[in-house]
């Protein structure tokens, strides 16, 4: 007669608090690279709506005629006689859009987008030198510098330039809204 | 004869722990509810927007090279066709068609006689207004809003070098 007698030693309690703090390391650790990820998407689609802002309105912009169809302004920037400066709707040139700021951003319509109310869209216009246009002139040179911005809560993600010449008028592309 | 001699966990210590689990994992699945609501869904990520954006783009692209221009609509349907200039190249296209159905809130394009790709699906509205000089079109503004995205108006301004005729 064969008498076996199996004697099984099990996993001590200190071998499975070190595994389970081993594992518990580990699952933190990747559970912090999660958070990253999901804050770097969300950055990704504020910069791209940042940007397509700022060409919209760049676009605007530059389809405006360089010098206001019914005066000439000479030096000054900003909205003509008879022009309302919180109504795009009667903006005809491109200066009109001097210091132009709406939060959140309209459409050229003049309607509100509600649907991005902490965002910010802002223009400068600045007469600018034709030899070299980084240098702002007080006086009309024929070349202005449009600078459209876009914040959101009051951090700036897009800014865009572009130069506008008085050139542009004899082309004939500008569109013929405004007042 | 086998005679086995093991050493288990009692019914009241399996209990205990299976208790502790429970509660634990109860406390966990919380935290991960709450937790879930931080990840960002498809319209987060900006997918809807760059999907309009791109369709405004190929849109700007396709009037920018017309040379004759046709927009109809009616109470189903808003239809913008270009004929392209043509160049002379091998392939090039002839016709573009954009169809915004409003009933499925679609926008397709169309190359010549190939098979409408849909570039959109959640279009919840489509306008283009021409600024024409004579029977030419100088510049179109573009206006769309779309749903599941986060800047939901969208429009664009676009000139056209080829003046393309108003049909």
């Amino acid at each position: 007669m064969r008498c076996l007698s199996l004697s099984r030693r099990g996993i001590s309690m200190a071998e499975t608090i070190v595994s389970t703090l081993i594992i518990g390391f580990v699952l933190v650790g990747t559970l912090q690279i999660i958070g990253p990820m999901v804050r770097s998407s969300t950055v990704h689609a504020n910069k791209l709506i940042a940007t397509n802002l700022a060409n919209e309105l760049m676009e605007e912009i530059i389809t405006k005629k360089f010098t206001d169809p019914d005066e000439d302004a000479g030096d000054l920037l900003g909205v003509d006689t008879g022009e309302r400066s919180e109504n795009r709707n009667d903006f005809d040139d491109v200066d009109d859009y001097q210091s132009w700021t709406s939060t959140p951003p309209k459409l050229s319509t003049n309607q509100t987008n509600t649907a991005i109310p902490g965002w910010t869209r802002t223009v400068k216009i600045v007469h600018v030198e034709i030899s070299d246009p980084s240098v702002d002139s007080a006086s009309a040179t024929g070349l202005k510098k449009i600078t459209v911005t876009v914040s959101k809560d009051g951090t700036q993600l897009a800014s865009i330039v572009s130069l506008q010449s008085s050139a542009a008028d004899s082309l004939g592309f500008a569109s013929a809204s405004g007042g | 004869m086998t005679r086995l001699s093991r050493s288990g966990f009692t019914l009241i210590e399996m209990a205990t722990s299976l208790s502790i689990i429970s509660v634990l994992m109860l406390g966990l699945s919380g935290a991960i509810v709450v937790g879930s609501y931080a990840i960002p869904t498809t319209t987060d990520t900006g997918l809807g927007d760059q999907a309009v954006i791109d369709t405004l783009n190929k849109m700007r692209s396709d009037l920018q090279g017309a040379d004759q221009y046709k927009f109809r609509e009616d109470a189903s349907i808003k239809q913008l066709e270009l004929r392209m200039v043509s160049t002379g190249a091998i392939g090039e296209p002839g016709k573009v068609c954009y169809v915004y159905t409003i009933a499925d809130n679609t926008m397709t394009r169309a190359v010549d006689s190939e098979v409408a790709e849909t570039l959109l699906s959640t279009a919840d509205n489509f306008l283009i207004t021409a600024a024409v000089d004579g029977n030419d079109v100088v510049s179109a503004h573009i206006l769309m809003s779309a749903t599941d995205t986060i800047q939901r108006y969208y429009e664009s301004f676009v000139t056209l070098p080829f003046k393309p005729e108003d049909k």
